[in-house]
């Protein structure tokens, strides 16, 4: 590639096949095109809000919305009266926990369902090496559970079964009501009072075809964990020693009836409900639905659109996602906002004129700043990879699952509320009854902007291949501008395996020092220790040549090369991950140039202004992700541990990505920076 | 006496039995502990010997005949099913729950008289026949990879096959009504109201064929024709407490009973009592006669009974004839709230497949033991006193591959040496396109154990475009697994011998052993997307042009002219 790009640089005139032809002259005005590339995918990052699409029903079978709901005041009475039954059985009680039970058990067998107690508990953060991408984690319940060296009883969902009359038991769907016994809250009460309520509906319905499962999962360790033990054990059954010695550690006056566990063909989708207290004295009620799941994967998008169909066509609620709140507070970006909102006006008003039946929408500044908020917190929970609700285990068995929240300060006096919420969710329960298949079409890429708005994949992978296209362009540019010195190559080569190696090292660390040292200071500090010792060799090779001034170009287009390539791999695991690397690298890496050469490039009153304005800014760049490293380790280096704990228990993206690609692209512009 | 005239009587009573056609209509209701209503309608048609009667009936319906004929049914059972037989609810160790719980879907047993190599294409004939007959896809059945040749039977002339996506309607209803010699017009089949046996909770029909035609035993031929309903319990306000409901037959089925079929012999109604509901009726049960069924303090009847039946071990059965009350509206009312737990059986036994994904899983069955009443169970021996046999068929589709050397026991939550505990295996692998697997499986365990779960695990194939159902996405549903108890033997014996001519007691009477069907399930295939063709159509066509447009290209270029050209400018 090299050599032809000398010839070519000395026969101006450009011969040969088109694509070669093209090629060359990208790569002979790289500066140029990587400049427009950066700027292209920095605006249509900014225009992603204004670029989204309305959401719409995929599946045809689902039908939302063609029935009746059935679910009434009189069935929201019920569920107040069964909310105020747990509450006084519960304050009355002398054994909550068997009293608690019985009365659910009973309740449950009247209905005609199938009930059981499943019984678990919860993981034990353990680092192994081989496990961490396939996050398996064990639930196994005895008599007590170590829980952080201590012993305690184990968790126990309540299950119940509701066999759909003439279906054939082949598929579910899944109710979750999260509930913790021990400090039942007046909102915990009316979630189970409501579940039970649809249930008894449901119970009487003769449309429903599918079974449904109702999991009281009992939130004590965390709602998540009881949901995924539950799921676990339906899924991946452990038919050896421990699972049947628990059988016998039964809660005492149930049958061995009770705790058989039993199963309803496979999930179709499920629905975690979840009521809670709003902040503030506001009575407005809201509902907001919560779908990332673990490494950023989400559920079909009909779980979305389903829901917000039937919102929107009844008009009762103010449906929300999730936003990052000081976002709106931001003047430029309401500036950004206003921007795009006249453009857009103008833009509707031009195709009004050409095409009489366009549809003339914008988006208005005050929804580009929410559309902003949404979409940033769904990309930072996308990229943490910790799952937003306890509907992110069920993603783990590639089901599709939503969290609805019910947020509210008074939902004791707020029967319509309670009433509409009813028939929603009898509404979507219907829906997802009415499919013949499991969702399959392929709405599973995107990002929420708003409930109504999304970007699908095609829309953002735009913004991103805009900027990882400057890592091709940039590393060919550099290997054809520079006359390689004979060794420099090799050098670049061994510096380059030698950093990679390390952070390789470094990822598998914390796993080795988990089992050696037990205290989280101890183990943060022997780690940085240990890495900064095997980085100083490598950091020292750099004194034997500086043969030419542009030595480093090999390195750097090395660099350039392997960070475009772990980008773009990294897109296909967690593009909100992938998106936040690429423009955090991309300044890093265009820019990395030894110190002393932009020194030079400052003082010498021939160089250009790209140089100049480049040597200002390579030091700042290049240094950032140190500063941002040293600023975290001097401020956060006690929740630093448990961090990486956390990461390394849900296998986050993140993790790998930070230690395999973001690590080594630093370390060697650092590298590049200081020699 | 002297043994010719013995002989001779003994003749003459077997002609006399046998001598005519006989029709029967019994239907059988029972309460169920959940409140629901089991109605077992239960049609019985004999013919003679063909030898004796000739071939020209008078009540016997001709398509049937034709079919035992043509095909040299010796044995067939075919039964429709919609829902499921909720074994924990509504019992499994009675004869009639025995008789009441198949499969969903379609399920074809035959049995035929016919030389061994043309047995498989006589099955294809007669599914096809069927099929016609009872406007079903049953000729599905005829493909070789949905029925296999099951082990245990006792002819090598016996296949299975089932077809659990088969929906079940009216219009397999009625062509079975019409083998019937009053249809529904007049007895008790002008119950049948269909809206509302299809919106019970469970409905099976079914058709069994018993012929000695071709065993030349006497026997002569017998059509059963069986149609069971759970119907829902009366919806009521009160919710979420009250269990049990009043009922009465008009309420049930919409009409009163008004007469009998006229062509029938036997018309006659049974209630049944289960066991355990009959001990809270007070008295001696020895002394049935005493208690008051009309007006009890756990019930009360609408009418009472002409007849009361005891089973030894306590169960009742009420009998009202249907001819002599003009119109029948039988109706329980219940007095006080009772509980009683159904025969649930020695195990609960489910089967399912555990694995998500599209690549493996494993099948598990898995019996836990039961508590409550066991059922009706005689197991002649004393080894049966101290072990538990189990059978267990399973047909599986070629496209689940699985890995024998997977199969594995435990007992009790421990896995255990595979041949210490199954006594007989037979386990025909599968053919890609040809043949089903099949896992027969006999086991003998300990009575005392609680747990056996038997796992094996499997691959999943990958099918061809055309092989995939038009919605591939839904799933392939594997067939339940049939599971005996062959030791455990279900039937009910009757204080008072005088049965009369009552098929249903017959059936009740018999010893037939423990059988279970397992839940059908649901296996999700990676599935591709079907719009791929049209991908690879334009991708291969893209690929294509390149290729030719190179290839033209190549060929038309004179490299050596074009040197030449560029030397000369």
């Amino acid at each position: 590639m090299g050599a032809d790009g000398e010839k070519d640089r000395q026969a101006p005139p450009l011969k040969g096949r088109l694509l070669a032809r093209l090629a060359v002259l990208i790569v002979r005005h790289a500066a140029l095109v990587s400049f427009v590339c950066c700027v292209a995918g920095i605006v249509s990052l900014m225009l992603l809000p204004v670029l989204a699409k309305s959401v719409y029903v995929d599946e045809n079978a689902l039908l939302p919305g063609s029935a009746r709901a059935t679910f009434s005041h009189y069935d929201t009475l019920k569920a107040h009266d069964l909310a105020r039954e747990i509450q006084t059985l519960l304050s009355s009680s002398t054994d909550p926990q068997k009293d608690f039970r019985k009365w659910l058990g009973d309740r449950l067998d009247a209905l005609g369902a199938d009930y059981y107690f499943h019984r678990f508990c919860p993981p034990t953060r353990s680092f192994s090496i081989l496990g961490f991408l396939s996050t398996s984690h064990t639930y196994e319940a005895g008599k007590h559970c170590l829980v952080d060296g201590r012993e305690q009883t184990p968790g126990v969902n309540a299950v119940g079964i509701l066999r759909a009359h003439q279906g054939d038991g082949n598929e579910a769907i899944v109710l979750v009501t999260p509930f913790e016994l021990e400090n039942l809250t007046a909102e915990n009460a009316i979630a189970m009072g409501l579940s039970l309520s649809l249930l008894d509906l449901l119970s009487r319905a003769l449309w429903l075809a599918k079974d449904v499962v109702w999991v009281a999962a009992d939130s004590k360790y965390e709602k998540y964990t009881a949901v995924a033990a539950w799921l676990k054990e339906y899924h991946e059954p452990l038919v050896s020693d421990s699972s049947f010695e628990g059988m016998h550690y039964t809660q005492d006056g149930n049958s061995s009836r009770d705790i058989f566990f039993k199963r309803a063909g496979s999930i179709t989708a499920g629905f975690v409900l979840e009521f809670t207290r709003g902040a503030g004295a506001t009575k407005v009620s809201s509902l907001e639905i919560h779908a990332e799941g673990s490494n950023g994967q989400m559920p079909n998008m009909d779980m979305i659109s389903v829901v917000n169909l039937l919102v929107s066509w009844r008009q009762q609620f103010h449906l929300t996602l999730e936003g990052v709140p000081r976002i709106k507070d931001w003047q430029w970006l309401r500036s950004v906002g206003y921007v795009f909102e006249i453009v857009g006006k103008k833009a509707a008003e031009l195709r009004k004129a050409f095409l009489s039946h366009a549809k003339a929408s914008f988006t208005t500044a005050e929804d580009y700043v929410n559309g902003v908020s949404v979409l940033l917190r769904s990309c930072w929970n996308q990229m943490l990879g910790v799952p937003t609700g306890s509907h992110g285990a069920f993603r783990d068995f590639q089901l599709d699952a939503v969290t609805l929240e019910v947020v509210s300060t008074d939902l004791e006096h707020n029967m319509d509320f309670l009433t509409n919420f009813g028939r929603l969710i009898e509404g979507v329960l219907r829906s997802v009854n009415n499919l013949l298949e499991k969702f399959h079409q392929s709405l599973f890429l995107y990002i929420m902007v708003s409930p109504n708005k999304f970007v699908s994949i095609s829309t953002y992978i735009i913004p991103f291949g805009l900027l990882l296209s400057n890592f091709p362009i940039q590393a060919a540019a550099l290997c054809t501008s520079v006359k390689a010195t004979p060794g420099s190559w090799t050098r670049a080569i061994l510096v380059v395996i030698l950093v990679e190696t390390w952070s390789l090292g470094n990822a598998i660390c914390p796993a080795i020092l988990f089992h050696l040292f037990s205290s989280a200071p101890t183990r943060l500090a022997v780690w940085i220790l240990l890495s900064g010792l095997c980085l100083a060799p490598v950091f020292c090779l750099r004194s034997d040549a500086h043969a030419s001034d542009d030595w480093y170009v090999p390195l750097k287009s090395l660099t350039l090369g392997l960070t475009g390539i772990a980008l773009g791999i990294l897109s296909a695991v967690n593009f909100s991950v992938a998106l936040a690397g690429a423009l955090l690298l991309v300044p890093m890496c265009l820019s990395a140039q030894p110190f002393s050469s932009s020194w030079r490039a400052l003082w010498k009153p021939k160089s250009g202004v790209i140089s100049r304005v480049n040597a200002v800014l390579a030091p700042a760049l290049t240094c950032f992700p140190l500063l941002v490293v040293l600023t975290i380790l001097a401020r956060e280096s006690a929740g630093l541990w448990s961090f990486v704990e956390l990461m390394w228990f849900w296998g986050s993206a993140l993790y790998v990505s930070a230690f395999l690609v973001f690590l080594p692209c630093s370390i060697l512009c650092l590298y590049i920076f200081f020699s | 006496m002297d043994l010719p005239f013995a002989l001779a009587f003994v003749l003459l009573l077997t002609s006399c039995y046998a001598i005519d056609e006989d029709f029967s209509e019994e239907l059988l209701l029972r309460p169920l502990p959940d409140g629901n209503v089991l109605a077992h309608f239960h049609f019985a048609s004999t013919l003679p010997p063909v030898d004796h009667y000739g071939v020209h009936h008078r009540l016997f319906p001709k398509a049937i005949f034709q079919l035992v004929r043509k095909f040299r049914i010796k044995e067939m059972e075919l039964s429709f099913t919609q829902g499921r037989w909720n074994y924990q609810r509504w019992g499994v160790g009675d004869p009639i729950a025995q008789l009441a719980a198949k499969p969903v879907g379609v399920e074809l047993t035959a049995s035929l008289d016919v030389p061994e190599a043309e047995v498989d294409s006589t099955w294809g004939n007669l599914t096809h026949a069927l099929s016609g007959l009872f406007c079903a896809s049953i000729n599905f059945l005829e493909s070789p990879t949905t029925f296999l040749e099951p082990w245990f039977s006792k002819s090598s002339r016996t296949r299975y096959g089932a077809l659990p996506r088969e929906a079940v309607c009216t219009e397999n209803l009625t062509p079975w009504l019409k083998l019937l010699p009053c249809r529904d017009k007049a007895g008790l089949t002008t119950l049948l109201d269909r809206p509302t046996i299809y919106s019970g909770m469970y409905h099976s029909q079914r058709l069994i064929i018993t012929s000695g035609d071709f065993d030349r035993d006497e026997e002569g031929t017998t059509l059963e024709q069986t149609l069971t309903v759970v119907l829902r319990k009366p919806a009521v306000s009160e919710g979420l407490s009250s269990k049990l409901q009043d009922w009465t037959l008009s309420g049930l089925f919409g009409s009163k009973l008004e007469g009998k079929c006229p062509l029938a012999t036997t018309s006659s109604v049974y209630l049944e009592l289960e066991e355990s509901l009959a001990k809270h009726l007070a008295g001696d049960l020895s002394k049935e006669t005493r208690i008051n069924f009309v007006d009890n303090r756990v019930f009360s009847l609408s009418s009472a009974p002409s007849r009361v039946l005891a089973s030894l071990s306590g169960s009742l059965l009420l009998e009202y004839e249907a001819g002599t009350h003009s119109e029948l509206d039988l109706g329980v009312t219940w007095r006080a709230p009772v509980d009683w737990s159904p025969a649930r059986g020695r195990f609960y036994t489910s089967r399912y497949l555990a694995g998500s994904g599209n690549a493996r899983g494993s099948i598990v069955i898995s019996f836990r033991a039961n508590d409550g009443p066991s059922g009706d169970c005689y197991s002649p021996g004393i080894e049966a006193v101290e072990y538990v046999d189990i059978m267990i068929l399973q047909m599986i589709p070629w496209y689940v591959r699985l890995y024998g050397h997977t199969l594995q026991v435990s007992l009790d939550g421990r896995n255990v040496e595979f041949w210490s505990v199954v006594r007989l295996m037979r386990f025909t692998p599968a053919e890609d396109r040809k043949a089903p697997a099949a896992v027969e499986i006999a086991l003998r365990v300990s009575i005392a154990t609680q747990a056996v779960t038997l796992t094996i695990q499997y691959d999943k194939g990958f099918l061809h475009i055309d092989e995939h159902p038009p919605d591939a996405n839904r799933g392939f549903d594997l067939p339940s697994a049939v599971i005996t108890f062959p030791r455990c033997r279900v039937f009910k014996q009757f204080q008072s011998d005088d049965v009369g001519h009552s098929h249903i007691l017959a059936v009740v009477q018999s010893q037939r052993p423990m059988q279970i069907y397992s839940e059908v399930s649901l296996m999700q295939l990676a599935t591709p997307d079907f719009s791929m063709p049209y991908n690879v159509i334009t991708l291969t066509c893209t690929v294509l042009a390149l290729y030719f447009g190179s290839l033209l290209n190549a060929l038309r270029r004179r490299i050596g002219e074009e040197e030449r050209e560029s030397k000369g400018t």
